[in-house]
């Protein structure tokens, strides 16, 4: 049913201007865990690093593991927003500011992580370059280096991307509100007021915007994978780390998108907008990366299994014989064996359906990150120096409430912002 | 011409009494890690000694292996320290600034070798150990990485008597703790630049390996032993 | 923009906006004097306005000032307190070349989020006429300060397209 501006307008504003008593239950539900994520993480802060579950030489677990899987997440919104801006594909327009959302999002929660799994936290800020008293400037041959300053561009882009065509949407709601409600989104929408020359310069900046974040974000997550890569821990020192991660990442951030929508149709009764065209069309870009993923780890292992060099194997079996084979074999499962049949059958590319593969792909992506970290560094090259890792309550309280913190944030900023553009779904329209 | 500190571990020497592992830790405020800790593999040791069995009962033979800091040349976990932390001085130690440690541990999971040890905690001496411990050396607070130094304090020390003084190195100094406490002298340290000290000698030897050195480390450090790990020669 | 001058008329249709946007230019009316309001951006082919805009030269020229800052900054505080790490040259360009990388990347995203903003959003308090009919759909267009001589001569030609707005429309952005 072909709907009116009128009506798309009604529609998408309704989240925002009417709250059911659902909202405030989700968000006390949602704020406990957050709150006891944050409560282990002062503890940790106020103890010491030792609280958590590393140990010599599994330096680097959960920590390591969230800070990878939420930065992959974030690349959601570069690929839907930006690719398909700019490839003109119209099935985006009611999508692009979902998943800019968990781009912007998900950076914040990822871009944390680092700051949680240092020792000395208080002392982050010798990462950034500025002319301090000791006459020194961090070094930028490391790849936390690279990471803070990729981070922070993609963090920076990322939120212009997203604020820019915002700005029309917030003058629609300043006319829409009264009252207080008024006064805020006035000031939110920076005296936007519709004229051509406005439209031009917004349309002009989110073209260039998109064209600068793609080859951002790529660098971003290929950096990420060379905190890895440039060391010589066995399994770590693979060329193959740079693409594996940005074509992981874009894998977890469909994944991702995908949950995220199902959720605000169902609970924002928005299923005319997210409708199966829309899921139709992410399910096959899924597909394509569950493919994309086997295929780079099918090449990582066997030209690792080929070299036969002897710690290279000895981690190569660790995860897919020895102890960690439970692990590797259910990521296996939940990135491949079960996403393929769901996502290819077209019976089967249902809304459930891929809703079912988008979670088993992003448990399959988390345990991934976890199975390139720990067991390269449980089984080094000196058999003195080997170990085991358990993660503590500390680390999985953390973990937990980070999926909570981005529900959280996601769900208030549903309430303040359309999540759907209003101004885009009505310019989609007339084409 | 500046000095260039190595050292040369006789394996057929060791018999894994395991005093220089003491001794460092007495020399270099090395915090007790406690069993539970140890449990969890967070000891602290500077300096391990690693115990290889070979053969079958009753021609077992066990070689005793001291690891330490290899203060490598191309030292992997010196470029990743995103804080200058770890840094190689211009005599070729593999420096490590405590101040400057945020705690990333970046260099640990670099370093091959994982002679790294990270202070999880703030450090804990039992009494009546916190009596002993040598005012010369930093005490590390919790979050900061630490490692053998080749006893950076001594060598400074003897440098700085020696310039005082107005004379050169004397024969035997500076000795490092580890050295200092080896009772079959099977750790011999010196200067690789002076072609004639014993250390440039044992370097030079038939019997000399090194660690990993497919890696491209290139450590300072000199293992000397008779014949290879499978040789079958009693 | 903005005075007593103007004249604006309510447009239920972009179709009638093109239509009184030709209308205008044929009266006379130069590009730069018209006014067109919308909730969503008309396509170019619909009202024939010229729009230029220098952002992706602007935007161009902060990614590469931004790029040259980010290589002097990091090869020259290298330089500065030269620290020799694990066999690698003080200055490596394979690392320099990232920062820069980023820093170009971040320079264009800065300079295009301020161009805009200053274009924009800053100049565009008081300067355009706030109309709320915009939000419910309608388009408006109008010319800016119109002379006194030509008033009713427009009027007369938007007349015909909707109802017509004149004067200082209220500037409360609340």
């Amino acid at each position: 049913m072909k709907k009116t501006a009128e009506q798309i307008q009604g529609d998408l504003l309704r989240p925002v201007l009417r709250t059911s008593w659902r909202f405030p239950l989700a968000v006390a539900a949602l704020g406990i865990v957050v709150a006891a994520g944050l409560s282990a993480w002062i503890y940790q802060a106020y103890t010491g690093i030792g609280v958590a579950g590393i140990n010599r030489p599994v330096f680097w677990g959960f920590y390591i593991t969230n800070f990878v899987f939420w930065i992959g997440i974030s690349h959601a919104g570069t690929l839907i927003s930006a690719i398909l801006r700019l490839s003109n594909a119209t099935w985006r327009r009611p999508i692009t500011r979902c998943a800019e959302v968990i781009t912007v999002f998900a950076l914040m929660i990822g871009a944390m992580f680092p700051l949680i799994h240092l020792g000395r936290p208080w002392l982050f800020f010798w990462l950034v370059p500025y002319p301090s008293e000791r006459r020194l400037w961090p070094n930028y041959r490391s790849p936390l280096l690279w990471d803070f300053f990729a981070i922070n561009t993609y963090l920076i882009g990322s939120l212009t991307f997203l604020v820019l065509p915002i700005i029309p949407d917030c003058a629609l709601l300043r006319d829409k509100c009264v009252g207080w409600r008024r006064r805020v989104y006035s000031i939110l929408s920076l005296g936007w007021r519709g004229t051509q020359r406005q439209w031009h310069q917004l349309e002009t900046a989110m073209h260039i915007m998109a064209i600068v974040i793609i080859p951002v974000a790529v660098s971003v997550h290929t950096i990420v994978s060379w905190d890895f890569a440039m060391t010589l821990v066995p399994m770590w020192h693979s060329t193959i780390f740079a693409p594996y991660f940005v074509a992981g990442a874009i894998f977890s951030g469909i994944a991702a998108l995908i949950i995220a929508m199902v959720f605000l149709r169902s609970f924002l009764h928005l299923e005319e907008y997210l409708n199966l065209r829309c899921f139709d069309n992410l399910g096959k870009l899924l597909l394509v990366m569950s493919l994309l993923w086997f295929y780079f780890i099918f090449a990582e292992r066997l030209t690792t299994w080929y070299g036969n060099t002897r710690s290279e194997m000895d981690v190569l079996w660790l995860t897919q014989r020895g102890s960690y084979r439970g692990l590797f074999w259910l990521m296996v499962c939940c990135n491949f064996v079960i996403p393929f049949p769901l996502l290819a059958v077209k019976k089967l590319r249902t809304i459930l359906g891929t809703f079912l593969a988008s979670i088993t792909v992003v448990i399959g992506m988390w345990i991934e990150r976890y199975l390139i970290i720990v067991p390269s560094l449980s089984h080094k090259f000196l058999p003195y120096a080997w170990g085991n890792y358990h993660p503590t309550w500390v680390e999985i309280t953390i973990t937990i409430a980070t999926f909570s913190g981005m529900a959280l944030l996601y769900i208030l900023f549903s309430k303040i912002v359309p999540i759907i553009s209003v101004w885009e779904l009505k310019a989609g329209l007339r084409q | 011409m500046s000095h260039r500190w190595g050292m040369a571990v006789d394996l057929d020497r060791c018999t894994g009494c395991s005093a220089c592992v003491v001794a460092c830790q007495a020399e270099n405020n090395v915090p007790t890690a406690g069993e539970e800790s140890a449990r969890r593999g967070r000891a602290m040791h500077w300096i391990r000694i690693e115990r290889y069995y070979e053969g079958e009962f009753p021609n077992l033979r066990v070689k005793f292996q001291p690891v330490l800091c290899q203060q490598c040349d191309n030292a992997p976990c010196e470029p990743v320290c995103p804080t200058y932390a770890s840094y190689h001085t211009s005599e070729g130690l593999n420096g490590q600034v405590y101040n400057r440690c945020i705690g990333t541990r970046y260099c640990a999971n670099a370093c091959p070798y994982t002679v790294r040890t990270f202070n999880f905690f703030n450090p804990a001496w039992n009494k009546p150990l916190d009596l002993q411990l040598n005012p010369d050396v930093s005490i590390r607070q919790v979050g900061v990485m630490e490692k053998c130094t080749f006893c950076v304090q001594r060598i400074k020390a003897s440098e700085i008597q020696a310039k005082a003084e107005g004379r050169g190195l004397k024969a035997g100094e500076p000795t490092p703790a580890c050295v200092q406490s080896c009772a079959p002298k099977a750790l011999v340290f010196g200067d690789l630049n002076d072609s004639e000290s014993e250390v440039s000698r044992l370097a030079r030897s038939q019997r000399g390996t090194k660690l990993l050195t497919e890696l491209g480390t290139q450590p300072k450090i000199t293992y000397l032993q008779r014949g290879s790990w499978d040789e079958k020669n009693g | 923009m903005n005075s007593e001058n103007d004249i604006l008329v309510v447009c239920s249709e972009p179709d009638l906006a093109r239509q009184s946007v030709n209308a205008l230019l044929s009266a006379g009316i130069p590009n730069s004097d018209i006014i067109l309001l919308s909730s969503e951006p008309l396509e170019h082919g619909e009202v024939p306005l010229q729009q230029r805009t220098l952002m992706p030269w602007i935007v161009a020229c902060g990614a590469v000032g931004a790029g040259i800052g980010g290589f002097l900054l990091a090869s020259l505080t290298q330089e500065s307190y030269a620290i020799h790490t694990g066999g690698m040259q003080v200055v490596t360009l394979w690392a320099d070349g990232i920062i820069t990388y980023e820093l170009t990347m971040l320079g264009a995203i800065l300079t295009t989020g301020v161009v805009f903003l200053i274009t924009s959003a800053l100049r565009g308090r008081g300067q355009f006429p706030y109309a709320p009919e915009v939000s419910d759909g309608k388009v408006l267009v109008g010319a800016a300060s119109v002379p006194a001589s030509l008033r009713n001569e427009i009027i007369e030609t938007l007349k015909r397209f909707g109802e017509i707005k004149q004067g200082r429309t209220s500037d409360s952005s609340t």
